[in-house]
């Protein structure tokens, strides 16, 4: 048997049982270093951190645009999944996981950040230009800023099913999976919520269609 | 446009937005190391004050054992009034 292989079998070997059962769904990168992070083994961890954290951070950025915030977002997320590994079951990847610990993570932030939030207006002359234009010429700093400032008019349980649903593009399964809701209650969060954002635009003086 | 198509022009313009790169490799280490560490600087802690309080203690201890098993107390204990 060649060396190197044989040294993966041993590593392999080592892991728990139910780690192996992660084959089917989990690429065999993750596999390994989630099963040496079981064991300890923190550089391993720090693997599966660098694969993970452009992904991760990405979300993190629809939860807060301040550089430090986010950063400490994306950190909390990996802290909190090493805490959780040995609750990882492996019958789905590691990043829809992570994607459930950020989640819940940044959900978190924004209750907390909801008790000492000032009251903003609607960002009307940003929102008016930004739709007037053609999506390409559309700059997408401004946009994702002033859909962040929209958002965050609204309280924290309406703004995550919103962001989930239309931002992200999740589907309603998918929505209940992330938030540990069920499918009858995205549903009802969301039209609440789309409710909510439409009379926060047209008490603004905005003109919507029905 | 309605509120929805709304959300969706700006969710699509914004997906195009460049991230800021994070790396938080190092402080997530530095996290799940603190408390293996920190455990042990309360041991070591710990120990240091155990020792500390156990050699006054064990001083006192040994005086207290050589006053009760000194052969002469009983002799003497009934002058201790007049001495004073």
């Amino acid at each position: 048997m060649d060396p190197d292989c044989a040294a993966l079998t041993a590593l392999i070997a080592d892991v728990p049982e139910r780690v192996h059962s992660m084959r089917p769904v989990v690429p065999d990168e993750d596999i390994e270093d989630i099963g040496a992070g079981l064991n300890g083994d923190e550089h391993a961890y720090a693997r599966l951190v660098r694969r993970h954290q452009p992904r991760v951070a990405t979300r993190m950025w629809k939860f807060s645009r301040d550089a430090a915030d986010h950063e400490d977002l994306v950190q909390e997320v990996f802290v909190q999944a090493f805490l959780g590994l040995k609750n990882y079951r492996g019958d789905a990847p590691f990043e829809h996981w992570l994607a459930r610990i950020a989640t819940r993570v940044g959900y978190r932030f924004w209750k907390i950040n909801a008790r000492d939030r000032t009251i903003q207006s609607v960002p009307i002359e940003d929102l008016e230009h930004l739709l007037s234009s053609d999506s390409r010429d559309v700059d997408a700093q401004q946009a994702g800023a002033t859909l962040h400032q929209l958002m965050d008019m609204l309280p924290p349980r309406d703004r995550l099913v919103l962001v989930l649903r239309y931002v992200e593009e999740r589907s309603v399964e998918e929505t209940a999976g992330l938030t540990g809701w069920t499918q009858t209650m995205v549903k009802v969060q969301s039209w609440r919520a789309r409710k909510k954002l439409r009379k926060l635009l047209e008490d603004a003086g905005m003109e919507l269609e029905r | 446009m309605n509120e929805l198509e709304i959300l969706k022009k700006l969710s699509s313009a914004s997906r195009r937005e460049d991230v800021p790169r994070v790396d938080v490799c190092q402080r997530v280490l530095a996290c799940i190391g603190t408390p293996e560490d920190e455990m042990n600087r309360y041991l070591a802690w710990i120990a240091g004050l155990s020792a500390a309080a156990a050699v006054p203690a064990t001083i006192l201890a040994v005086q207290a054992l050589e006053i009760m098993s000194d052969p002469l107390r009983e002799f003497f204990s009934p002058f201790g009034g007049i001495l004073l």
